[in-house]
């Protein structure tokens, strides 16, 4: 499996280095991961650098991450990456929402190493079959 | 909802929490042992259709074996690193609180802030109306309490 470059959008720090820490414990082959603290710092940053995944809590000062995700879907290029959001908010009113906003995926806290690692190959494979 | 529901619904969270991004396993404590010893203590409040606050008190030798497990460090945690963990870990029990409790409804969560042991203290006691509930569970290292004080939109 080809190294995938991550970025981890979430206004915690202490969230952020779990989510590394997290992505270290599965078997998926991790390049680079950057972060940001809100949805503005990270459209800033992929205007940077390349990702092949986003992961994105929602609420967060500046930007949150309903609005984070709305405005990559306005950009040609940042709209094919995927985002999981990763938030403590279960409820299927903000799954909804999210989704109709753009996102793939959605995790909720808490949650184990091997779910986030399910999640994300489940969202590769769909990539990887909108892509033949 | 009843209170009984409700300190049900906190438990589980609580002890889901722990033991799924923590690595921690966490039981009830008794009531002999449900005292803490230099705690450290975090407040948020749930505004939209379930209005209060949530407080957590851990015991700070309990406190830094959790940081350990957090950030998968084995060196002192800084007291930086124990105030954002102990506001993430406050964050998560209560969105899974709340997610459970009220899993239709939409609940906005305000920034968790450490505070005093007084002040967690009061989040039983506050408000006598509301729906009101404390637990105490025994981890490594000593206890964890949390309280939440909800009060449902009419």
């Amino acid at each position: 499996m080809q190294m995938r470059d991550i970025l981890i959008v979430d206004d915690s720090r202490a969230m952020r280095n779990f989510m590394r820490r997290a992505l270290s414990m599965t078997t998926l082959e991790i390049g680079t991961i950057r972060e940001a603290e809100n949805g503005l710092e990270a459209l800033n940053l992929l205007d940077e650098h390349t990702v092949e995944l986003i992961f994105s809590d929602i609420n967060m000062p500046i930007m949150d991450g309903a609005v984070f995700v709305g405005e990559l879907a306005k950009h040609e290029v940042k709209k094919k990456i995927p985002v999981v959001v990763v938030s403590t908010d279960s409820s299927e009113e903000r799954k909804t929402q999210m989704n109709s906003l753009g996102a793939k995926g959605y995790i909720s806290k808490p949650f184990s190493p091997e779910q986030l690692e399910q999640e994300v190959i489940r969202l590769l494979w769909e990539a990887s079959d909108d892509d033949m | 909802m009843t209170t009984c529901k409700l300190a049900d619904v906190l438990q589980e969270a609580a002890t889901g929490v722990l033991e799924t991004m923590f690595f921690a396993e966490a039981s009830s404590a008794d009531e002999d042992a449900a005292t803490h010893n230099d705690a450290v203590a975090c407040l948020l409040e749930s505004t939209g259709f379930e209005t209060g606050e949530f407080t957590i008190a851990i015991d700070r030798e309990a406190l830094q074996i959790l940081c350990c497990a957090f950030y998968g460090d084995e060196d002192d945690p800084s007291p930086t690193q124990q105030q954002e963990m102990i506001c993430e870990l406050t964050n998560m029990i209560a969105g899974s609180t709340l997610s459970s409790y009220a899993p239709t409804h939409y609940c906005k969560l305000s920034s968790p802030t450490v505070c005093d042991m007084d002040r967690h203290l009061q989040t039983a006691t506050k408000y006598p109306q509301d729906h009101v509930a404390t637990i105490n569970l025994s981890i490594e290292g000593g206890l964890l309490s949390a309280s939440c004080s909800l009060r449902t939109k009419p």
